[in-house]
């Protein structure tokens, strides 16, 4: 496996630390509303949720929501996992397996968010 | 690699309290993690169905489903909170020992009033949970 090298070591770290205080930082009013919206949500009827999510604003709103917290939160496993785990092979499969995981996340919620808030769409 | 042996540490250091609430930070983002992953799968679930979201929601309603739900809105109430601090510092501020107790105790008080204020609230508008 071929080591990444030291400049492009300290531009990953960089990155990564970048991206974690800016997805932080926009998800600061995000994760607000989303807490409401999820202390609310045993009291929505199955109607009454389809109209929440019908509502564009909503739809879109829950989308980057989705799309930013799954990002952070996997950059967080990431540094966890790099913290964790020593061995050198289970580290690299384990931070292989948390990114697909990402991108499968990724794509569920955005495809369930459109057919939900899409019901014409087929 | 030999497994060498390490003196005790966590087992016998009191950790500073800004430490503690340094895990906890740690933990409730992986148990977060997790959870919005499962909070996916349920937006998934949502698709098939009015008899598959009225089945979660009677989860939901239960007792260790409150307890779930509420556990995982206090985890990110605490979370965000603590969140806000590690931002602060990455401005470079608030590092001083008596800033840090100071805010160890804002930031706990903000964590726990904020999600109680919450329960109150959502539990008000429509008569009592379900």
């Amino acid at each position: 496996m071929r080591q990444a090298s030291k400049p492009e070591q300290a531009r990953a770290a960089t990155q990564h630390w970048w991206r974690q205080r800016l997805t932080a930082l926009s998800l600061l009013p995000l994760t607000i509303w989303f807490i409401l919206g999820l202390a609310q949500l045993p009291q929505l009827t199955y109607s009454g949720f389809l109209d929440w999510i019908r509502t564009p604003l909503n739809a879109i709103t829950l989308g980057i929501f989705m799309l930013l917290g799954l990002f952070h939160a996997v950059m967080g496993l990431e540094v966890i996992i790099e913290d964790y785990v020593h061995h050198p092979v289970l580290r690299a499969g384990a931070l292989k397996t948390i990114r697909l995981v990402l991108v499968l996340t990724e794509a569920a919620a955005v495809l369930s968010i459109l057919k939900l808030s899409l019901p014409d769409a087929s | 690699m030999p497994q060498r042996p390490i003196s005790p540490h966590l087992q016998v250091y009191r950790l500073p309290f800004t430490a503690v609430l340094s895990i906890f930070h740690r933990i409730t983002g992986a148990l977060l993690s997790f959870g919005l992953i499962l909070l996916v799968a349920l937006l998934l679930s949502a698709l098939l169905g009015e008899h598959t979201y009225e089945w979660i929601r009677g989860l939901l309603a239960s007792i260790p489903g409150q307890v779930l739900l509420w556990g995982y809105i206090f985890a990110l109430v605490f979370h965000t909170c603590h969140g806000v601090r590690h931002l602060i510092w990455d401005s470079l501020r608030g590092l001083e020992r008596g800033t840090l107790f100071r805010h160890n105790l804002i930031e706990l008080v903000a964590a726990f009033l904020a999600t109680a204020l919450l329960f109150v609230f959502t539990q008000g508008l429509v008569g009592g949970s379900a």
